[in-house]
């Protein structure tokens, strides 16, 4: 992905910063593109701005630094559309489940 | 500041399952019932040792024990309080217990199932999605399968020795009895504190530091700022966004050595000549990687302040450590050069600051902040009595 220009706030506003989306091994974050209508809740919720709205106008957000996720499913909860967010643990952190041992009580 | 770490027991991220996302039987998920490999029921028992034969004795308290209590401090609860609990794990192991474990709540009655799984761990803000949302997803049924424990107890992954964090009783920032640190305007709450843990300690100490830091505020003047100060202190702080990519260091690259650096120099077993190697590497650090962090955007600055963060707090815990000349099973703190295990002349609070460029070490009596209620009831007249009369703020 090229380097995307954003604008500064505030006092700041007159200054242009590059944003690159960065690499990571795992996919925490989904946008359904059919369910979000890009409202970016999730972006101005998220505790540790990973996310970045899209360019155009209603589509789903950016996962600009996915390495950053803290799988805290605040963006999922914040999100107004049912199934436009979905969060998933990397493989490795997957906790194991299995049948009960025995039936229960 | 005294030394903190312990090793990890929990944590978010990394290789570390989701935090109430492995089977275990604490907090959210007390007082789920636990199986070992075979699917033979782990036993509860109480603070006196009596094992209890079900579901519902978990839930109160021993044979004259008036309440227990659990979170906070939980791997080493005062008689007092102890609540019921399952074996210690030497125990299990001495009795053909065999790992892994599994937090089985299948054989619970079914409201029991429902509380931990649905109401606790459904309806806390940091599970309801990661853990709840997900497992369900995932075809994770409480009626029909058991969720495997990591490691030998609770935590949230098999964390190594050497893998340390600030959790729990040890260690912390020092503070006045109106948990002002030495810093004048400054407090502490939370787990920055010695022997403070878990939501119930937070919240009463962050509500009493910060009444005690408003009654400060209303009784100081605002002094003047210096310009000059401001400039100088933006023109450090955007320091990094000006600097070349090319030739620079990221936070992530620093974040990474620093965490190495402390995972060899500062792990479970802890000598001088480590820590001072430590100390030596983390200098380096901050005189050649410092200087040459770069941001391209607002969000890697906030990373890049963190790390930097990170990296003092690194050579305070190598400092503090270095100040503490014996071992301690409390502390969770063990010296290869000084073995000997919490000998009475270390019985107190070992506290470092920094005075200029050096680390002043002094000593404070564990009873320095005298008797608890007498002492609370001198320091809180007008709270109290405006709390009698209703009228608290």
């Amino acid at each position: 992905m090229e380097d995307r220009k954003i604008q500064g706030m505030g006092e700041d506003s007159g200054t242009e910063y590059s944003v690159r989306q960065s690499p990571a091994s795992l996919n925490p974050i989904c946008f359904d593109p059919d369910i979000c209508i890009g409202c970016n809740r999730c972006v101005q919720v998220c505790q540790c701005d990973i996310l970045f709205p899209a360019e155009r106008k209603g589509e789903p957000p950016v996962v600009m630094y996915p390495g950053e996720c803290y799988y805290c499913g605040a963006c999922v909860m914040e999100c107004p559309g049912k199934g436009a967010i979905s969060l998933r643990h990397p493989l490795m952190n997957q906790a194991k489940f299995v049948p009960a041992a025995r039936p229960k009580a | 500041m005294m030394e903190k770490t312990v090793r990890a027991e929990f944590s978010a991220a990394g290789r570390s399952f989701p935090p109430y996302g492995t089977g275990n039987n604490h907090n959210t998920w007390y007082a789920a019932t636990m199986v070992d490999a075979r699917g033979v029921e782990i036993p509860y028992a109480d603070r006196d040792g009596r094992e209890l034969r079900t579901v519902s004795e978990r839930y109160y308290p021993a044979p004259g024990q008036k309440f227990f209590l659990k979170g906070g401090v939980i791997d080493n609860p005062k008689y007092e309080y102890r609540g019921p609990e399952t074996l210690p794990f030497d125990e299990l192991i001495r009795r053909g217990y065999q790992l892994p474990f599994y937090a089985d709540l299948s054989r619970m009655p079914e409201s029991e199932r429902k509380v931990i799984w649905g109401m606790m761990v459904g309806e806390e803000a940091k599970t309801k999605v990661p853990v709840y949302q997900n497992y369900t997803e995932r075809g994770f049924d409480p009626d029909r399968h058991m969720l495997q424990s990591y490691g030998t107890g609770w935590q949230s992954a098999s964390f190594l020795e050497q893998e340390r964090q600030f959790f729990g009783a040890p260690g912390g920032l020092m503070h006045d009895w109106d948990l002002k640190t030495n810093i004048d305007g400054i407090y502490a709450c939370g787990d920055q504190l010695y022997a403070s843990d878990c939501a119930g300690a937070a919240c009463a100490t962050g509500y009493y530091a910060g009444r005690k830091a408003a009654d400060y505020a209303e009784g100081v003047e605002l002094c003047q700022c210096s310009q000059e100060d401001i400039r100088a202190e933006k023109e450090r702080l955007y320091a990094p966004l000006s600097r070349d990519e090319k030739s620079g260091i990221s936070w992530k690259e620093l974040n990474k050595a620093i965490s190495k650096a402390m995972q060899n120099y500062c792990g479970g077993v802890k000598c001088d000549s480590l820590l001072l190697e430590g100390l030596d590497l983390l200098k380096k650090y901050e005189e050649e990687a410092v200087p040459v962090l770069y941001a391209a955007n607002p969000h890697e600055l906030m990373r890049v302040h963190e790390v930097m963060d990170i990296l003092t707090v690194a050579r305070l815990v190598l400092q503090a450590s270095l100040a503490r000349k014996s071992s301690s099973e409390p502390l969770c703190f063990m010296r290869s050069d000084y073995p000997e295990t919490d000998p009475p002349r270390d019985r107190k609070y070992i506290v470092i600051r920094q005075e200029d460029e050096s680390v002043v070490v002094r000593q404070v009596p564990l009873d320095f902040f005298g008797d608890l209620e007498e002492e609370y009831e001198k320091r809180n007249r007008d709270y109290m009595e405006r709390e009698a009369a209703g009228n608290g703020r």
